[in-house]
């Protein structure tokens, strides 16, 4: 049972994820001796992670030992998810900075972050008897277009977010949206160099 | 003497128009979170690399092993870009334009301005001249995307925009740009 939304959680804040937290089977976790950041959960060994991947409401791991990563056959180096429904996230969440320049993301957060939310429990049908036929070795390598998220947050700033989702920029001029394109991408330049 | 029974007309009316009302804003709300989840998402994998694997299915069609990529709808699929920018050419800067007013009526004088051989200076200047309307677009943060990207280009000289080839199987493009 999904505790977040049993309790109709609409907002991660702070105090919701220690009431998670405190929610969550303790006996597979231990608090990191060397990172008391309560944000973060330190999973002992490979038994552990795999209950805790499906009896948690949220884990996030920050280290991964090398059982860990015999267990995934050293797929994710490190991995972060959440199985909170989207919809009871609204603020953005106060994540530690844990990822290094070696990370593979798992299908799911890519699923979060690509595609409208989808009602009921996530259990998607996976085509698996298509792929897998020939494993090729070469990947793609994509980073997160700033220059469109430093526009993003400028809509949202300005609160013309629930227009933009309704119909696009009613409210925001010509040249404000202009100049806003503008900013975005000077901003980029700025941190760039 | 007459007496209203039963609710008046114009309460009824009043009454089926919050009722609407009220759904708008249940839909607005929940596409609200929808957004900043995902731009809040967005934000804590900024300048992280992200790999995407793929594999030949039976057909030795390839496919992206993580599913949801190939079958993406949502206008987020935008915010992941090439990881190194490279190097924008004269003809790429076409290709780039010739997508960008694809659904605007200057297409057809972007035509006839090519045919002038117009230096990339020139074409720049006809790009700024003619900004496109994005409230008239349908997809109007594809084009957004596209018009920073041509903003940076400019100055960098370099891109590392995703053009859509084929709207319809947008997952596809991702392989095409190899």
């Amino acid at each position: 049972m999904n505790y977040a939304a049993e309790k109709n959680m609409t907002e991660l804040t702070e105090e919701n994820f220690i009431v998670l937290q405190n929610n969550i089977k303790k006996t597979y976790i231990k608090l990191s001796d060397k990172n008391p950041n309560p944000w973060t959960l330190h999973v002992t060994n490979a038994h552990n992670l795999l209950d805790f991947i499906e009896e948690s409401d949220l884990f996030i791991i920050e280290k991964v030992n090398s059982k860990i990563e015999q267990k995934f056959k050293s797929e994710y180096y490190y991995i972060i998810s959440s199985k909170i429904p989207l919809q009871h996230i609204i603020k953005p969440l106060k994540l530690p900075r844990i990822l290094p320049n070696k990370t593979i993301i798992n299908s799911e957060l890519l699923d979060n972050l690509l595609t409208p939310i989808k009602n009921g429990d996530g259990n998607f049908a996976r085509s698996s008897s298509f792929r897998n036929v020939l494993e090729i070795s070469r990947n793609k390598k994509f980073n997160i277009s700033i220059p469109l998220l430093t526009f993003l947050q400028t809509l949202f700033e300005n609160s013309y977010l629930e227009e933009m989702l309704n119909l696009p920029f009613p409210k925001m001029s010509e040249i404000e949206l202009y100049e806003t394109l503008h900013k975005a991408s000077i901003d980029v330049n700025v941190t760039n160099s | 003497m007459f007496e209203i029974v039963g609710t008046p007309k114009l309460q009824m009316i009043n009454f089926f128009q919050i009722e609407d009302l009220k759904n708008t804003y249940e839909e607005l709300k929940i596409k609200r979170k929808s957004f900043v989840t995902k731009a809040t998402m967005a934000y804590l994998y900024r300048r992280l690399p992200l790999y995407i694997t793929d594999a030949f299915d039976i057909r030795l069609r390839l496919y992206p092993v993580e599913h949801w990529i190939s079958r993406v709808s949502g206008s987020f699929k935008h915010l992941l870009c090439e990881s190194s920018p490279i190097k924008l050419t004269k003809s790429g800067l076409i290709h780039i334009l010739l997508n960008y007013y694809k659904n605007s009526s200057i297409l057809d004088k972007f035509n006839l301005f090519l045919n002038t051989n117009p230096s990339e200076k020139k074409i720049y200047n006809f790009f700024h001249s003619h900004y496109i309307d994005f409230s008239k677009c349908k997809d109007s943060l594809y084009f957004i995307n596209i018009h920073l990207n041509l903003l940076i280009a400019e100055k960098t000289g370099k891109t590392s925009l995703m053009l859509e080839l084929d709207q319809v199987a947008s997952g596809v493009v991702f392989y095409l740009l190899y």
